[in-house]
């Protein structure tokens, strides 16, 4: 069952002028339930694009955007924001957490803003945080854990909100070779046992090697799917 | 949560948040420390014109303010009086006679201003005695006092005599001797230079208007509003035949005098207030340009605009809060000491001051009110300055603040 549907998504700066550039040029996408994929690419091929219209973080010039039934591309500011809140969870490139809260917290924070009790959300933070290894850094800050630590926080996090999928921009970019593989374990464990769709762009071949599903664009368009 | 994320962030930076809660502290600190002082003088220059002489409210027969004669003075009757003591508020009623005279003594004139008072009478408002700086008060009718600054002028000393000739009721003649059985401080520079005072009813005896008077002074209640009382007053008596005012309307001079000084004192204020606007707003700034990133992410993953504009709105409340009340803390000691320990000027001070009709005296008020209305003026500043991040983040695009 699709649950991620783009029809014909264009997405273009400055239209008309002479420095027009479109970054999406008619992308047509399924992506379905539990699916691992990698949309990978040259830089400025589109990928950030497409995941940020996706994840409702960017507005199309034309086409469509169906999440679960949903169109967000008819969603105002407010109501994308409540989307996001409820339906997608999201994992940056770096420097994601918020810097004063404790990594128990981070996690905690998203489930607060859904009003879940605090008993509840306790409970599930320190269960997510287990489940990416750092049961025994809940007390600990951003800037005293390693990056590779703070993207398994942040993967905590985003799957706090109980999301239909998870968009990862560039998860390892900014990663060492063991902190890449223990962060693509879990995913991929994640992804696995409890079906969370997972989504990254990404230029990294570790990460292309482990996806199910790697869509290559280029120029803005999708020219390879396998 | 919010709260808790608005006091965490606001410890990020911690040396920028110090120096900018110590620029408040110190400029909370100077606002009170002047405002008290200043507003510390004026207290004591109406305490000891209104408060301890004019009063703050007076009846007089219709007319007596223009034209300021014994021949407009009036029989005090007893439902006069039973009218003004009905109102709530009045305390007591004191009875006075003022008239003008010329003095002389030691080759020297001068004209003065005499009243007649009841001792017992004035012992509700300040007592005569209290005020006595040499010699006694009077205890025979041909005794008077006079204000220091006359004693000085004439060079006279206790038991001299002084010479009065003025005009008496209905146009007879006043003349008569007396002897300065004391010298009195008005404390206040003009009343010390013009003041005398002797028994009532040997001055209505001297002027030949036996039981005229020519004002009441209303003693009030201390937290009652004198204009309100005046008003009071005016309903419950017959307005055709006296009038009623407030020191205000009967010494504009003092409150002229008090609202120009203040200007001055206002203005220095305000400067110091722009100069901290400037230094919150800085601060502020800087708290959201160096956070454009994680804003966006915050938005990004869900949080409401509105939620996050609070964070920011209550981090820029905490650090003002923070600071008003350490310099409420940190000046209450020294406008205490001063409210106690009054400032005393001398020399070329002494003068100046003494020039503008203030004593030279002056203590700290501790008035509560400066306190709240300076902590209450940075808050406002601060929800002011607040409105530049609430007005950014609800125009944020999470894409851009995360490229910025």
């Amino acid at each position: 069952m699709s649950i991620i549907t783009t029809k014909d998504l264009f997405k273009i700066y400055n239209a008309g002028s002479e420095i027009e550039v479109r970054a999406l040029n008619g992308v047509d996408l399924n992506i379905k339930e539990g699916e691992f994929t990698a949309i990978v690419g040259p830089s400025g091929s589109g990928k950030t694009t497409l995941l940020n219209i996706i994840g409702g973080l960017d507005q199309p010039t034309s086409g469509s955007v169906i999440i679960n039934e949903t169109e967000i591309t008819n969603l105002n500011a407010n109501q994308l924001i409540d989307f996001r809140l409820h339906n997608i969870g999201f994992v940056f490139q770096a420097y994601n957490l918020i810097p004063v809260l404790t990594a128990l917290e981070n996690v905690e924070f998203i489930m607060m803003m859904q009003g879940e009790p605090q008993d509840l959300r306790q409970k599930r933070a320190k269960e997510l945080l287990k489940a990416v290894g750092l049961e025994r850094e809940t007390n600990k800050r951003p800037n005293k854990m390693s990056g590779g630590q703070q993207q398994r926080v942040a993967v905590a996090r985003a799957l706090a909100s109980k999301p239909k999928f998870v968009l990862a921009d560039e998860p390892t970019a900014n990663l060492d070779s063991k902190s890449t593989a223990q962060l693509l374990d879990i995913m991929a464990n994640l992804n696995k046992e409890e079906g969370t769709t997972f989504i990254f762009s990404t230029h990294d071949q570790r990460v292309i090697d482990r996806a199910r599903r790697v869509i290559t664009l280029d120029d803005g368009k999708i020219i390879a799917d396998e | 949560m919010i709260l808790k994320l608005a006091w965490r962030n606001i410890w990020r930076n911690k040396r920028r948040s110090t120096i900018t809660i110590v620029s408040i502290v110190i400029a909370v600190f100077l606002a009170i420390f002047m405002r008290s002082i200043q507003l510390g003088m004026y207290a004591n220059m109406i305490r000891n014109v209104v408060g301890n002489y004019s009063g703050y409210v007076q009846v007089h027969a219709k007319g007596y303010w223009e034209e300021q004669s014994i021949n407009n003075g009036f029989v005090v009757n007893q439902d006069l009086q039973d009218q003004i003591k009905s109102v709530n508020g009045v305390v007591d009623i004191v009875p006075r006679l003022s008239n003008f005279a010329l003095a002389s003594a030691n080759n020297l004139t001068k004209g003065l201003s005499i009243t007649g008072v009841e001792t017992e009478k004035e012992k509700r408002m300040k007592p005569l005695e209290d005020r006595i700086v040499s010699g006694h008060i009077f205890r025979k009718d041909n005794e008077i006092i006079i204000g220091k600054k006359v004693a000085k002028f004439f060079n006279t000393k206790i038991n001299d005599t002084l010479i009065l000739i003025g005009q008496g009721y209905h146009g007879s003649n006043a003349a008569g001797k007396f002897v300065i059985s004391g010298v009195i401080d008005m404390k206040n520079p003009l009343l010390d230079q013009t003041t005398v005072f002797m028994d009532l009813k040997a001055f209505q005896q001297y002027l030949d208007a036996p039981d005229v008077v020519t004002s009441l002074v209303i003693l009030k209640k201390d937290r009652i509003n004198e204009k309100e009382l005046a008003h009071q007053i005016a309903q419950a008596i017959n307005t055709d035949d006296y009038e009623v005012m407030d020191w205000h309307q009967m010494q504009p001079e003092i409150d002229q005098t008090i609202k120009v000084d203040s200007i001055g004192g206002i203005i220095m204020i305000a400067i110091l207030y722009m100069i901290i606007t400037f230094g919150i707003f800085g601060t502020v700034l800087m708290m959201v340009q160096e956070r454009m990133y994680e804003l966006g992410i915050m938005i990004s993953i869900g949080m409401k605009k509105l939620k996050l504009a609070l964070i920011l709105f209550f981090e820029t409340i905490f650090l003002s809060s923070i600071g008003v009340i350490l310099g409420m803390i940190a000046v209450s000691p020294l406008v205490y000491y001063y409210h106690t320990h009054p400032i005393d000027f001398s020399g070329q001070a002494n003068k100046a001051m003494e020039s503008y009709g203030f004593e030279p005296l002056i203590p700290a008020s501790t008035d509560p009110t400066i306190f709240t209305t300076h902590g209450l003026i940075i808050l406002s500043i601060s929800i002011l300055i607040s409105l530049y991040p609430i007005w950014i983040i609800l125009h944020l695009n999470p894409i851009k603040a995360m490229r910025a």
